[in-house]
C-alpha cells in the first residue's frame, strides 16, 4: 500500500527553543495511511496519532491535552510508554495542535479527568505500536510473536538470543496493518505506573528555555494592551488617543466592542468592550495605554458585593426557590428533635489570579486564522475564532503552549477573542496581554454564596434532620450567553447536588436553592468548582453538629457513613462510602488525631469525595494571641485509584492545599459601585513561602483506575482548617476568609 | 530613544531604546531572553528576579537607564557551582507544577546561596518572600534550596 494514503490529515506543531530563548513555530502536517507509515518510508513509524518511533530509536508522544500545572505532559507520555516498553530516558514529547474529537479524543484540561479519560486510550496506543514492532521482529527473524519480548525500546528474542531496536524496525512495522484489538499490561507487570517520575519539561523549565504562551513570537508580530470597562457592562461613550498614538511605537488604537461581535454559543462569553493599543513592543502597548483618555457610559454601578450580601440574607428567610432533594419528613423531625441548630455561612468571589496572565497571539489571513494560546480549552478558543472571522472550524489552528497556570480561568477565550479581533484589524500576528490588574478585574470569578443550615439531634446525638438553602448567582446563569441576560435558563440548585453529603445518611434531609438573577458579575470554574464552596459548608457545620452533640468530630463523621455502601451520586454515577470512610481514618492515624497539642492550637479534619477521588485532611494551626492563624501542619489521604505518577499526583494534592490555604486565608473579591475593588497581588494575596505548612501526603489506591487528581485536595483544606481554627480558640468560622476581627 | 550599553549575561548590548522602559521588557521584547517572566508589573510577584551586580532584583521595577553600566544576569546567564546544584536539586525534588515562577524562583535561590551558604528555614522565608508560587510548591522550593545547599 502507498504510504501516500488519505485516510487522515494530523497536524503536529513543534516549538523549538531557539538559542536566543525565543521561539519558532513549526507546522507539520503529513498524511497517514491504513498501514503504520506516516507518508515518508525513509524514517518514521507512526501507528496512531500518540507515537511516533524514528529509525534513531527517538520515540516521540504526543500530548494532546494542555498542560496547565497538573503534569500531563508527563502522566499521559506515561501511559503510553508503559504499554510500549519504551525507554523513557529516550522519549521525547510534542504538544498536539488542536484538530477535532475525532483525532485525539477531547483536547481541554477540565474536571480532572485528563489522565483517567486517557487511561485505556493512550495504553491502547502505546501497545499497538509495541505489538506491531513486535510482529515485525517475528517476521524478520521468523519466529513466533509470542516468543519474543520487549523493554526498555528493544525487542529480543530469549530463545536464540536476538535483539532488535525498535528504531531498527520501524520501516517494517510500519507496513504491517495496524490491529484493533491488542492485550494491556496486568497491573503486576506495570514498570512506570505508580513510580516517582519527574516532570519531562523540568530541565527546560529551570533553565527558562521552556515557552509557554507569553514566550511564543511569530515573525512580524506586534503587541497589545487594552483598557477594558472598569464598570461591569459599561461601553466606550469616546476616546481621546492623541497622547497615546503620539508614542513612538504605536501602530493603532482600537475599539474592542462586546455587542458588535456575534455569540459564541453556551458557556463561551464575549470579550468584555474596551481600547486596545497595537504597538511595536509590549511596554509601548502599556504606556500608551495609559495615556488613553477614555469616557465610559452604562454599566452596572449599582452592583456592589454588600447589597448582594443584604439580598441573600433576605431570600435565606423565605422558602427555597427549589428543592433539590427532600427526604421523610423534615419539619417534623425538626419539632421532635432533642436538639437543633441554626448556622448561616458565606463565601466570596474568588479570582484565579495563574501566575502567567492571560494572552495570545492571534494571526488572521483570507481563508484562515492561527491561534498560539495558552488555553485549557482550545475548543473554545477555535469557536470564538471561526465566529468572529466566518470562518470554518477547520480553517481555524490553535497551537497549544504550556501554561503558566490555570485553575479553570483558561477555559474561557475572552482573551483569544480580543486577539483575533486585533490582529484581524491589524491584518498582521497580534499578541494580547493581560496585565495582573487586568487579571484580577476581569475574571470569571467562583460565585460567592449565602447558605442557611439547620441539623437536629435525637436523645443520644444523632444526626435526625439536616437542611441546606443555598442562594447564589449561579455560573450557569452568567455563562449562558445565547440567551437574553435575565433569562431564567436554569432552576436553582444548578450548584447543589441532590447526592451531596450528607444526603443518603440521615432520613431528614432537605437540600433548597434560590437562584440570585441579574447578576452582572461574570462567573465561571475555579478549581473545584462548586465543591470549593459546598465541602466548606457542609463540612464545617457537621463539626459543629458533633460538638454539640458532645462527640469527637472524626468519630461522628465515621458513625454517620456508617457501613461501608454504594452510594447513587450525578448521572447514574455511584460513590463507595467505605472509600471515604478509610480516607477518614487514614488522614486521622497520619495526622495523630487526638493526640495532644501545644496550648492555643487545634486540629481540624474534613473530607471529600469528588471527580471520583476521596479526600481527607487534617490540618493544624496555632492561633496566636492577636488571632493570626499559623497553619502548622497539613496531613491529606487521598484515594485517587490507581496513582500514576506518584511525584506528580503528591504535588497535586500538595498544590491543591496551598490553593485552598490562600483562599480560606486571604481571598476575597469585591464589588463597588459596579467595579472588583481588587487589583493585583497586595489585595487579593497568595500565600508566600513563610506562610506555607508542611504537607504530608498519603496515598489509598481504592479502585485500579485512575481517577481525578487537580482538584480534589481543595474542597476538604478550608473546612479542615476553619475547624482546626475551631479546635484552637472555640471561635467557629462561617465566613471566608477567616479575618482576624472575626476570631475576636 | 537613547542608546544605552547593558552588560547583560556578560555580554556587551549597544541597544536603542526609550531609557524609561522596565528591564524586563528589554530583556523579552528586545533580547528575547524570555526565561524571565511577567507576574505582576508592580514587584509582588518574583517571576521578573534578576541579578544586578550579584543582587536579587525585580526587572519589571527597574527602569533600564538604571542597569547601565551594571552586570544583569538572568535565568539563561545563571552559571557556576550554585546554579548547577540548584538546578540539580530543582530536578531531583521536582519542584516545577506550571513552572512559570520557577525561573524568579531559581534566581532568588542562587541570590540567598550566594549570601549564605547553608541557610536556615528562616533565612530561606526571608529570601524567598518576594516569589509567589500559584502552584504551591513552595515545601519543595524548600528542600530542593536545603538539598543544593548540602550538596558537595
Amino acid at each position: 500500500m502507498s504510504p501516500l494514503g488519505t485516510l487522515s490529515r494530523r497536524q503536529f506543531c513543534r516549538v523549538t527553543a531557539l538559542a536566543s530563548g525565543g521561539l519558532l513555530v513549526h507546522v507539520h502536517v503529513f498524511g497517514s495511511s491504513g498501514s503504520s507509515g506516516t507518508g515518508n518510508a525513509s524514517s518514521v513509524f507512526a501507528p496512531n496519532v500518540f507515537v511516533r518511533i524514528e529509525r534513531n530509536n527517538e520515540i516521540t508522544i504526543i500530548v494532546a491535552r494542555p498542560e496547565i500545572g497538573q503534569g500531563v505532559r508527563t502522566a499521559l507520555p506515561m501511559l503510553v510508554a508503559e504499554e510500549l516498553d519504551a525507554d523513557w530516558s529516550k522519549i521525547r514529547i510534542e504538544q498536539a495542535a488542536f484538530v477535532d474529537r475525532a483525532a485525539y479524543g477531547d483536547q481541554y484540561a477540565g474536571g480532572s479527568q485528563s489522565v483517567r479519560n486517557g487511561w485505556v486510550l493512550l495504553r491502547h496506543a502505546g501497545a499497538v505500536a509495541r505489538t506491531l514492532l513486535v510482529r515485525a521482529a517475528a517476521q524478520r527473524w521468523n519466529v513466533d510473536t509470542q516468543s519474543c519480548r520487549t523493554s526498555h525500546g528493544l525487542v529480543t528474542h530469549p530463545e536464540t538470543g536476538r535483539s532488535a531496536p525498535y528504531g531498527a524496525l520501524t520501516s517494517l512495522a510500519a507496513q504491517l496493518p495496524v490491529p484493533d484489538d491488542v492485550p494491556l499490561k496486568e497491573a503486576r507487570d506495570f514498570i512506570l505506573i505508580g513510580k516517582r517520575v519527574p516532570q519531562l519539561d523540568a530541565l527546560r523549565i529551570v533553565c527558562g528555555a521552556e515557552p509557554f504562551g507569553l514566550d511564543i513570537r511569530v515573525p512580524g508580530m506586534k503587541y497589545a494592551s487594552i483598557e477594558r470597562a472598569p464598570i461591569l457592562g459599561a461601553r466606550v461613550a469616546s476616546v481621546d488617543d492623541r497622547a497615546a498614538r503620539a508614542i513612538p511605537g504605536v501602530r493603532d488604537v482600537v475599539r474592542i466592542d462586546a455587542d458588535s461581535l456575534p455569540g459564541f454559543g453556551d458557556n463561551c462569553p464575549p470579550p468584555v468592550n474596551g481600547v486596545a493599543v497595537i504597538a511595536d513592543s509590549t511596554w509601548i502597548a502599556l504606556k500608551a495605554r495609559r495615556a488613553l483618555r477614555i469616557d465610559w457610559s452604562g454599566g452596572s454601578l449599582s452592583e456592589s458585593t454588600e447589597q448582594r450580601r443584604e439580598q441573600c440574607r433576605t431570600l435565606a428567610a423565605a422558602p427555597p426557590e427549589r428543592i433539590v432533594r427532600n427526604d421523610g419528613d423534615v419539619d417534623a423531625a425538626f419539632r421532635n428533635a432533642a436538639r437543633s441548630l441554626e448556622a448561616t455561612y458565606e463565601l466570596p468571589l474568588l479570582a484565579h489570579v495563574p501566575m502567567e496572565p492571560m494572552n495570545c497571539i492571534a494571526e488572521v489571513r483570507p481563508q484562515h486564522c492561527t491561534l498560539w494560546a495558552p488555553t485549557q480549552n482550545p475548543a473554545y478558543a477555535r469557536k470564538v475564532a471561526a465566529a468572529i472571522c466566518a470562518l470554518r472550524p477547520e480553517e481555524i489552528t490553535v497551537h497549544q503552549s504550556r501554561c503558566g497556570g490555570g485553575f479553570g480561568r483558561r477555559f474561557y477565550a475572552d482573551y483569544v477573542g480580543e486577539a483575533v479581533v486585533l490582529a484581524r484589524h491589524a491584518r498582521l500576528p497580534v499578541q494580547v496581554m493581560w496585565t495582573r490588574e487586568d487579571d484580577v478585574r476581569h475574571g470569571f470569578y467562583r460565585p460567592a454564596s449565602f447558605h442557611a443550615m439547620r441539623a437536629a439531634v435525637d436523645e443520644q446525638g444523632h444526626l435526625v434532620a439536616w437542611s441546606q438553602h443555598l442562594i447564589n448567582a449561579q455560573r450557569g446563569d452568567f455563562l449562558r450567553w445565547e440567551l437574553p441576560r435575565g433569562t431564567k435558563v436554569l432552576p436553582a440548585g444548578d450548584e447543589l447536588g441532590p447526592f451531596d453529603f450528607p444526603a443518603g445518611f440521615v432520613p431528614n434531609l432537605r437540600l433548597g436553592a434560590t437562584a440570585v438573577r441579574d447578576c452582572p458579575v461574570p462567573l465561571g470554574q475555579w478549581r473545584s468548582v462548586e465543591d470549593s464552596s459546598n465541602v466548606f459548608v457542609y463540612q464545617s457545620f457537621i463539626d459543629e453538629v458533633a460538638h454539640a452533640a458532645g462527640r469527637d468530630p472524626l468519630d461522628y463523621r465515621l458513625e454517620l457513613l456508617g457501613a461501608d455502601r454504594p452510594m447513587p451520586y450525578d448521572s447514574g454515577a455511584r460513590y463507595e462510602s467505605g472509600r471515604l470512610r478509610k480516607v477518614f481514618e487514614l488522614a486521622a492515624h497520619e495526622g495523630r488525631w487526638g493526640s495532644a497539642l501545644p496550648e492555643h492550637s487545634g486540629r481540624g479534619i474534613a473530607g471529600s469525595y469528588a471527580n471520583h477521588s476521596y479526600v481527607a485532611v487534617v490540618a493544624e494551626v496555632e492561633v496566636d494571641a492577636q488571632r493570626e492563624i499559623r497553619v502548622r501542619r497539613v496531613v491529606a489521604a487521598a484515594d485517587i485509584g490507581r496513582v500514576v505518577n506518584l511525584l506528580g499526583a503528591t504535588a497535586q494534592i500538595e498544590g491543591s492545599i496551598i490553593f485552598g490555604l490562600s483562599a480560606a486565608l486571604k481571598q476575597e473579591i469585591t464589588v463597588q459601585h459596579g467595579a472588583i475593588v481588587q487589583r493585583n497581588f497586595n489585595d487579593f494575596p497568595v500565600l508566600r513561602m513563610s506562610e506555607a505548612p508542611p504537607i504530608e501526603v498519603h496515598f489509598i489506591a481504592g479502585s485500579d483506575i485512575p481517577s481525578g487528581c487537580g482538584e480534589t485536595a481543595v474542597p476538604p483544606t478550608a473546612p479542615a482548617l476553619a475547624n482546626a481554627v475551631f479546635a484552637a480558640t472555640g471561635v467557629r468560622v462561617r465566613k471566608l476568609p477567616i479575618r482576624a476581627a472575626d476570631l475576636a | 530613544m537613547t542608546r544605552l550599553k547593558l552588560t547583560i549575561n556578560e555580554q556587551v548590548h549597544d541597544l536603542d531604546v526609550d531609557p524609561d522602559t522596565p528591564l524586563l521588557w528589554v530583556l523579552r521584547d528586545t533580547l528575547g531572553l524570555m526565561g524571565t517572566k511577567f507576574g505582576c508589573g508592580v514587584g509582588a510577584c518574583g517571576a521578573c528576579t534578576v541579578h544586578l551586580n550579584e543582587q536579587t532584583a525585580r526587572s519589571c521595577q527597574l527602569p533600564v537607564r538604571a542597569v547601565a553600566g551594571r552586570h544583569v544576569t538572568t535565568i539563561e546567564g545563571l552559571k557556576g557551582t550554585e546554579a548547577r546544584r540548584l538546578r540539580d536539586a530543582w530536578l531531583t525534588e521536582d519542584v516545577a507544577q506550571c513552572g512559570y515562577c520557577q525561573t524568579g524562583q531559581l534566581m532568588s535561590a542562587a541570590g540567598l546561596l550566594k549570601r549564605i551558604a547553608n541557610p536556615s528555614d528562616a533565612e530561606i522565608d526571608a529570601a524567598m518572600a518576594g516569589n509567589i508560587c500559584r502552584c504551591g510548591t513552595y515545601q519543595r522550593i524548600r528542600r530542593a534550596i536545603h538539598r543544593a545547599a548540602r550538596q558537595p
